[in-house]
């Protein structure tokens, strides 16, 4: 079940840099690229959870 | 009862406003303790390799060089994790020998309170009063010499009605010249700026984990010369008159062990950001007082204390705002709906005379923001010098 632990630490990196850009969150060309990041290895992790889940 | 009042209990303050709330900006969790809370939040999960029958003693995750660490960051020989700062001073308490503790008069209430369940009485050193609240440092050498049996001095670094940094050393120094012991509350500055302790003379180190360590509540932080180790650490010698048991490894002011799970967890992971972190202490007084210039512009606007400030925790009057209040239907509520409408949080709602607020840990261009905010609502009220 790591998986679950990577996409939610993840959605936490994600979570400091809305705290970080608090309150109107406009975020920088920088954090920006690094949220597409995030959201896409916990898109791959997903897919693999759903694997090891069974259900695809 | 109505259960549905704790299904989805949720907060979100950090996410959506700048959140000044004084005694809250330190505590805030590193993304690396976050994500160490999600592994450890079971009951005793820390516990899995608990081989020696003491928490402090775990060496899977690295509890038992967890505390040599702490003591090293704070310059001192030992240290345990405890359930807040003010655990730590009743343990404290507990071990000085004597009858009175010689205190500043702004320590917080549970310095009181802990010296008085350690069966001592408190002896205070003035402060100067409005509008600087200055603590007569000199006074604890004539306090000492004045009070019989005195158990200890203790010092708060930085208090927590004004933000007011007091000299260590000097107050150490006296100690050391009576031989009296030193003991620091660090509550507001462990784990936000450097302290090295026995460089200042001190016996004993307190800490907060929730207030100044990135880390969940309740934390504290007892840290010690190896001579009160002996003393406050000190192991169990009682004997069941029947069982014949006995429980020599437990470590009695600690009942054995104590802060365990998530709260321990959190004050480990977010350790090395900390230790980094206090190099950095200056960049957060700069902002402080670049923040505390923004509100001056309101007109009649005080920082209270020492004036630049030498820490983020301030206390402002602003007679300004209670003029405003007076005549608002919201009365003193409309600069927390001012305040709200902008965004920001942390000030008690319903006042307006004065309040405290603290800036760690921002951004500069939140700190910009949340100035602006001030100024923008001075600006609607007519207040602007």
């Amino acid at each position: 079940m790591r998986e679950i632990y990577g996409i939610v630490d993840d959605m936490i990196d994600i979570l400091e840099i809305a705290r970080k850009t608090a309150p109107n969150h406009e975020l920088s060309e920088e954090q920006k690229a690094n949220v597409k990041k995030k959201i896409s290895k916990a898109s791959k992790k997903l897919k693999t959870l759903e694997k090891v889940l069974g259900v695809e | 009862m109505d259960l549905n009042l704790y299904k989805d209990l949720f907060r979100d303050r950090e996410e959506n406003y700048i959140n000044l709330q004084p005694i809250q900006r330190g505590g805030v969790l590193t993304p690396a303790a976050r994500k160490a809370v999600m592994k450890f939040a079971d009951g005793y999960s820390v516990c899995d390799y608990c081989l020696k029958g003491r928490l402090d003693m775990i060496q899977k995750p690295p509890v038992q060089q967890f505390n040599a660490d702490l003591a090293e960051f704070l310059g001192m020989d030992d240290s345990r994790v405890t359930a807040g700062a003010r655990a730590a001073k009743r343990i404290v308490m507990d071990s000085l020998e004597g009858d009175t503790v010689i205190v500043d008069s702004l320590a917080h209430y549970t310095t009181y309170v802990s010296a008085e369940a350690g069966g001592k009485g408190v002896t205070e050193v003035p402060h100067s009063g409005f509008p600087e609240y200055r603590m007569d440092l000199d006074a604890y050498a004539q306090k000492i010499e004045e009070t019989k049996n005195v158990a200890g001095v203790l010092l708060t670094h930085v208090d927590y009605l004004y933000g007011n940094m007091n000299d260590l050393k000097k107050v150490g120094d006296i100690c050391g010249e009576y031989d009296v012991p030193f003991i620091v509350n660090g509550a507001y500055t462990a784990g936000i700026m450097p302290i090295d302790g026995k460089a200042l003379g001190a016996d004993f180190v307190i800490g907060s984990g929730h207030k100044s360590f990135a880390a969940a509540a309740p934390t504290g932080v007892l840290a010690v010369t190896e001579e009160w180790a002996k003393k406050a650490f000190r192991t169990s010698n009682v004997v069941g008159d029947w069982s014949k048991r006995k429980f020599p490894i437990k470590e009695i002011e600690l009942l054995g062990c104590t802060v365990m799970g998530a709260p321990l967890i959190s004050l480990m992971a977010s350790f090395p950001e900390v230790v980094e972190r206090v190099k950095h202490f200056d960049e957060e007084v700069k902002k402080a007082n670049y923040f505390a210039d923004q509100l001056k512009k309101i007109k009649g606007t005080q920082l209270l204390g020492q004036n630049p400030h030498q820490h983020t925790l301030m206390h402002f009057k602003t007679p300004a705002f209670n003029e405003v209040s007076q005549e608002h239907k919201r009365k003193g509520w409309f600069l927390y709906d001012e305040l709200k409408k902008r965004k920001i949080s942390g000030i008690q709602p319903g006042l307006t005379e004065h309040f405290k607020l603290n800036t760690y840990g921002f951004t500069w261009d939140q700190i910009k923001y949340a100035g602006e905010a001030f100024v923008d609502i001075g600006e609607k009220y007519n207040l602007l010098d």
